[in-house]
Parts: C-alpha cells; sequence; structure tokens
C-alpha cells in the first residue's frame, strides 16, 4: 500500500520547495502536484520542488486535454526525468468542467478525449511518433507511467482499459469498493494485468489536534469537489440542489471564506478525511482495507500544513504496519 | 514593547530557540500576507531550512523580522507564549 501526498501550488514556489524538501524525508511514495489555471505553473513548480528532492517520485497532475495538447504533456514529463530520472508520474483527466467553462472551453466527449490523450503521450513517451505525425526529439529518463484520474463510470473503464494506474476522485471516498471494483472489471475484460497496475484513491484530508479546526480547514476544498460532482452522484448522496448552486457560485467567484458558512459538515464528512490524528487515522484504516493499492492525501493536509505532513507521516506507518 | 533586536538577544541565548524558529516558519508558511516575503527571502528560508540552520542567530532574524511584518499578532503571541515579550 502507497501513500503519497499532493499539494496545490497555491502557494509561493519557495513554501513548495520546504514541503517537497520535508517530504522527502518521510515515508510518502509521490509528491502529486494539482494542476489549476489560477496558482502556479505546474511545470516550473515541479522542477523547483525536484531540486530538493532525492528520493521522492513526482507526479505532475492532473493535467487535462482541453488546456493543454497530450504533445506539451509528453513534454513536460519527459523534460522533468531530466531533473528526476524514473521518479516522473504523469495524470490526466477530464478536467473541471466549470472552470474551464470559465475559460470559454467546453468539455465535449471527456471520455474519448482522454483516451485520445493517454494514447498520444504514451506514444510520444516511448519514442514514437503520435497522432498527426508528432514527435518529441529526446526521450525521457526511465518510465513514466500514465495515471487517469477518474469520477464517472466511463471514465473508471476507460482508466482500467488504457492508463498505467488510475486515481479515484476523493468524491469516492464514502464508498471506494464501488469505483474499485468498475476497474478491476474493466482490467479483466480487456485482459490487463491487475498485478502491473495501480489503484489508488485521492482523499482530502485535515488533520489537526482540534478537531473543529481541522474540518473548517477543509471546507474551500470539499466545496470544489462538491461543485464539480455528475449530477447522478449528486442525487443519489442526496445533496440539496441549493446548496449545490450556492457552492459553486461560491467557488466559480472564489469567495474562499464564504465557503466556510455554506458547506455542511455532512458534507465535509462524506468527501475528506478530517479531524484530530485519532479521527484521521481511524478512517485512513478504514480506507485502506478497501483493496486500494494506495491513497493520495491532498487538500489542506491541515490548518499547518508542515505539522499536518509529519503527523500524517506517523499516521501512515502506523496503518501500514 | 521590545524592538526585534532586544527580542533577539533574548532568543540566541534560548535553548527553546529551534521551537520558536519552527513556530516563526509556520507562520510564514500560513500567512495569506505573503508578498511581504520577496522571492529572494523565500529562497534564503529554503536554503536555511534544508541545511538545518533554521535556529542560528542569522536565520532567527530573519525569521523573526519576516514574521512580524507578515502576521505581527501572531507572532507576538509565539514570543510571549515563551517569555520573550509580555504577554498583550
Amino acid at each position: 500500500m502507497r501513500y503519497s501526498l499532493e499539494l496545490p501550488p497555491k502557494d509561493p514556489i519557495w513554501r513548495l520547495q520546504i514541503y517537497a524538501h520535508l517530504a522527502d524525508s518521510l515515508s510518502f511514495d509521490t509528491i502529486w502536484l494539482s494542476d489549476h489555471y489560477y496558482n502556479r505553473n505546474i511545470a516550473v513548480a515541479a522542477t523547483a520542488m525536484c531540486s530538493v528532492m532525492k528520493t521522492k517520485r513526482i507526479g505532475l497532475g492532473i493535467m487535462n486535454p482541453y488546456l493543454y495538447h497530450p504533445v506539451l504533456m509528453a513534454q513536460m514529463a519527459a523534460s522533468l526525468s531530466e531533473v528526476a530520472p524514473d521518479r516522473v508520474s504523469i495524470g490526466i483527466g477530464a478536467g473541471d468542467r466549470n472552470a474551464l467553462e470559465s475559460l470559454g472551453i467546453v468539455q465535449e466527449s471527456p471520455v474519448a478525449k482522454v483516451r485520445g490523450a493517454v494514447e498520444m503521450v504514451r506514444e510520444l513517451l516511448g519514442g514514437r511518433v503520435g497522432g498527426g505525425g508528432l514527435s518529441l526529439d529526446f526521450k525521457g529518463w526511465g518510465r513514466i507511467p500514465i495515471y487517469v484520474a477518474a469520477q464517472g463510470p466511463r471514465m473508471l473503464r476507460l482508466a482500467g482499459e488504457t492508463g498505467d494506474g488510475v486515481l479515484i476522485n476523493t468524491s469516492w471516498l464514502f464508498n471506494p469498493k464501488r469505483p474499485l471494483s468498475i476497474v478491476e472489471k474493466a482490467l479483466a475484460e480487456t485482459g490487463r494485468r491487475r498485478d502491473l497496475f495501480s489503484i489508488e484513491m485521492e482523499a482530502l484530508v485535515s488533520v489537526h489536534e482540534d478537531s473543529e479546526k481541522a474540518r473548517k480547514t477543509v471546507k474551500p476544498y470539499v466545496a470544489v469537489v462538491v461543485q464539480g460532482l455528475s449530477a447522478e452522484m449528486a442525487d443519489e448522496l442526496d445533496i440539496n440542489p441549493n446548496v449545490m448552486r450556492e457552492i459553486r457560485a461560491l467557488v466559480r467567484a472564489r469567495m474562499w471564506l464564504e465557503i466556510h458558512k455554506v458547506v455542511p459538515d455532512s458534507l465535509v464528512e462524506l468527501f475528506s478525511i478530517a479531524g484530530n490524528a485519532r479521527e484521521v487515522e481511524a478512517r485512513l484504516e478504514e480506507v485502506s482495507k478497501a483493496g486500494l493499492d494506495g491513497v493520495v492525501l491532498g487538500g489542506p493536509l491541515g490548518p499547518t500544513p508542515r505539522r499536518a505532513m509529519i503527523v500524517l507521516d506517523g499516521i501512515v506507518k502506523r496503518v501500514s504496519e | 514593547m521590545l524592538s526585534p533586536d532586544e527580542i533577539m538577544s533574548k532568543l540566541k541565548t534560548l535553548e527553546s530557540r529551534s521551537i520558536i524558529a519552527e513556530g516563526l516558519l509556520d507562520i510564514l508558511l500560513t500567512t495569506y500576507n505573503h508578498s511581504v516575503i520577496s522571492p529572494g527571502d523565500g529562497g534564503e528560508i529554503v536554503r536555511l531550512f534544508i541545511s538545518g540552520e533554521l535556529d542560528t542567530p542569522d536565520a532567527l532574524h530573519l525569521l523573526l523580522d519576516l514574521s512580524l511584518k507578515a502576521e505581527s499578532e501572531k507572532t507576538l503571541k509565539l514570543l510571549s507564549e515563551h517569555g520573550l515579550v509580555p504577554e498583550t
């Protein structure tokens, strides 16, 4: 079982370097950098972080093919592997529909678009000619696994059919076994080996000795997950449409302080692991028993991320025993 | 109210200065007022963090100076918890 971290590059690069260097001494596997157009550029941030990390893997993404042409994704990953040889992973997903809309981009045919991107990135990283006769004139160092980020059943199936791994969206935290079974079924149906594929789940985490403070800190991150839920999932979880609308508007306006007032504790409970160390450990232990290969701990990590990383390291070691 | 230099002279002899250095670092890592920390100062903090020198007098001086600019109330609270300034 692997435990990784996901850091959003909302912080200045120097802070990310502090977290990266600290993570290098802890028991996490990969440091993923999530991609948001309004945050720091992930290629720049990842390069700076790799300069202070000697052992951990770095994960680019999730990047989406609506913003990045697959040739740019491959170029970025292969270039980064010259800084961190054999320690680069790449994540490809459909992106957040609402964030794309705010850029005037319509998220059309997301499954086909992601499939095309994964296939082309794989070709290019393998030194072959991709779609449209494109190629890179250099090769990356070491194997660069391609993870597919997935929430809905069709994307989960696609991950099993074409990815080297899957990053299951944190919205499934309430029932990890369901997406897991969809991916495993797709692997079996396409004759792919389960032991060569990594099924990992993203989990929003916030830990602090004061449980209430931990839960408050995770609320803006929960809001981002909630506003990106499919209508089917929102229905299934019986989420009040008015709350959804309000959250969506506040996320779009990036009014993070207001969001604290509208995200109910019930949604924090559904979509995150937040509380004191004992509470977080109990929940993580439960998720870890679902049959996953890894959990990516993301979100704020806690009100004080540096301290939270150290506490989470202890939790991960205990849960792994 | 002591000046930063006076606080520094007290800090230099304090055994818990590594705890204070960590506290100041956390203030700088979490403040929303991060525009007071230039990329150059940020890079220097990274260098000191990596080399394990955050509790040296020069490093503490930098951390304290930036922390007072970014979050004076939180910084004074931290210092008062360690008896470096009177409780407010």
